[in-house]
């Protein structure tokens, strides 16, 4: 499955030329924000997400009811056309695959915290509409007039695996030419306030993996089936399970989704023995970060460099060793390895042919 | 004299926050509340607004004037137009 295209847009700013360049610089670019609490206001470091360009690519009066939450995946996939070099897929032979750990939360928790009381005047159905687990998809679809099959996935931060995985199966059924596959995380409140409780001695500008910002954003890949091309970068293999996850190779190198939030993250010591790469600090803690180590991968396997890792190598307890300086690839292959909050694990292996 | 400037007054705010609530909670962020006319079609071409929009209006009047419309057919001649609205509006307010 070919990688035509992809589309970025997080707390690092929007386009791959931004993710690049801040794999490049190597430092954290989360802001403190204030954060309502029933403690008062709180100031929290955040990755989030402007998707102000979004006007410029696109009707403004087609996304006039559209929530933050679908804007950014929207935005991640145009981009993703962009890069690819198509502006209008045919509308049947398109696939569009949303993963989503939290879904459109922000839209979501402001309606149930208006159920409980008396007062319902603010219950929209517009903003009801947006908080449909589905919204995302049905809108990227209606933007792009595609009439393929359109699905969201939702196995917390192990959806991004189980998004190319069917992917895969798609192209291979022939159900679809292309298929939009990617994540959208909108920011967590309640993942923000629970960051402030375990972290809040740490700076922001620390950007080892144990101390990431919670963030929000999108990443999205324009996939097709790849018999017969001869380059381009390519998802060899996607797989998730709740087994012990399976041991890298040691000579491949290995983006590892390390954000400090999941238990038994000293996992990635154990089955990753050769290099390893981190970029939480790029785009924070979102159940759909993996998305964001794939998009990491693609650019250092078209580029053929590793990128430092975060802080330029900040050394996990327990953890592989980070690579800690910019340098060539010396393999033609990257795993993406996730290891989940409630156990198990994902893994996505890239290619370049 | 004094009860139809008020009534007058009143008119012209249901009028007023009618225009703010299009082009506030319809999301109408290109279109300015005095750009839209008393008597301008609010489902034309001029505005592009749709079903969707209806539903939300109607929740929307019902939340800021407790006003009320569950009829199908009147809610075509109801959301005609800012004046055929705010008419409906005044008209069931005080029922």
């Amino acid at each position: 499955m070919r990688i035509d295209g992809m589309g970025v847009v997080g707390g690092f700013g929007c386009g791959i030329s931004d993710l690049a360049a801040g794999m490049e610089e190597g430092r954290s670019p989360a802001e403190f924000f204030p954060l309502s609490t029933v403690h008062g206001e709180l100031q929290v470091p955040m990755l989030l997400a402007d998707t102000a360009v979004l006007s410029t690519m696109a009707d403004r009066r087609t996304l006039r009811r559209i929530d933050h939450h679908t804007r950014m995946a929207l935005l991640a996939c145009l981009l993703a056309m962009e890069d690819a070099g198509i502006s209008e897929p045919a509308a049947e032979s398109l696939g569009i695959i949303v993963a989503t750990g939290y879904g459109s939360t922000c839209n979501t928790f402001d309606i149930q915290e208006l159920c409980p009381a008396a007062d319902m005047r603010s219950f929209s159905p517009i903003q009801f509409s947006n908080s449909v687990h589905n919204a995302a998809g049905a809108h990227i679809a209606a933007v792009l007039r595609s009439r393929g099959p359109n699905l969201s996935i939702n196995q917390f931060d192990l959806s991004i695996p189980m998004a190319f995985l069917t992917a895969a199966h798609w192209l291979a059924e022939g159900r679809v030419d292309r298929v939009l596959v990617g994540g959208v995380d909108d920011f967590a409140r309640i993942m923000a306030y629970h960051r402030h409780c375990r972290f809040s001695g740490r700076q922001v500008g620390d950007s080892s993996p144990a101390a990431a910002a919670v963030g929000e954003g999108s990443a999205f890949f324009l996939v097709s089936d790849h018999a017969g091309s001869q380059d381009g970068v390519s998802v060899a293999w996607a797989e998730s399970g709740f087994s012990d996850a399976p041991k890298i190779p040691g000579f491949d190198l290995c983006v590892i989704g390390a954000d400090g939030f999941s238990p038994g993250e000293e996992a990635y010591g154990r089955c990753v023995s050769g290099p390893a790469a981190c970029y939480t600090h790029l785009y924070g803690h979102l159940p759909v970060g993996m998305a964001f180590d794939v998009a990491a991968a693609v650019l250092s396997l078209r580029a053929e460099r590793v990128y430092a890792s975060a802080g330029g190598g900040v050394p996990m307890p327990g953890g592989p060793e980070l690579i800690s300086e910019t340098r060539p690839l010396e393999s033609g292959q990257i795993h993406c390895l996730k290891i989940g909050a409630a156990g198990g694990y994902g893994r996505v292996l890239l290619e370049k042919r | 004299m004094d009860s139809l400037a008020k009534s007058g007054n009143e008119t012209l705010d249901i009028k007023e926050s009618l225009k703010t609530i299009i082009c506030r909670e319809l999301y109408m962020e290109d279109i300015d509340p005095a750009q839209i006319g008393d008597d301008d079609l609010l489902f034309g071409e001029k505005f592009g607004l749709d079903s969707i929009d209806a539903v939300e209006l109607v929740f929307q009047v019902k939340a800021h004037f407790g006003v009320a419309i569950r009829d199908m057919k009147e809610g075509r001649k109801v959301l005609q137009s800012i004046n055929t609205l705010a008419a409906y509006i005044e008209a069931h307010r005080s029922a």
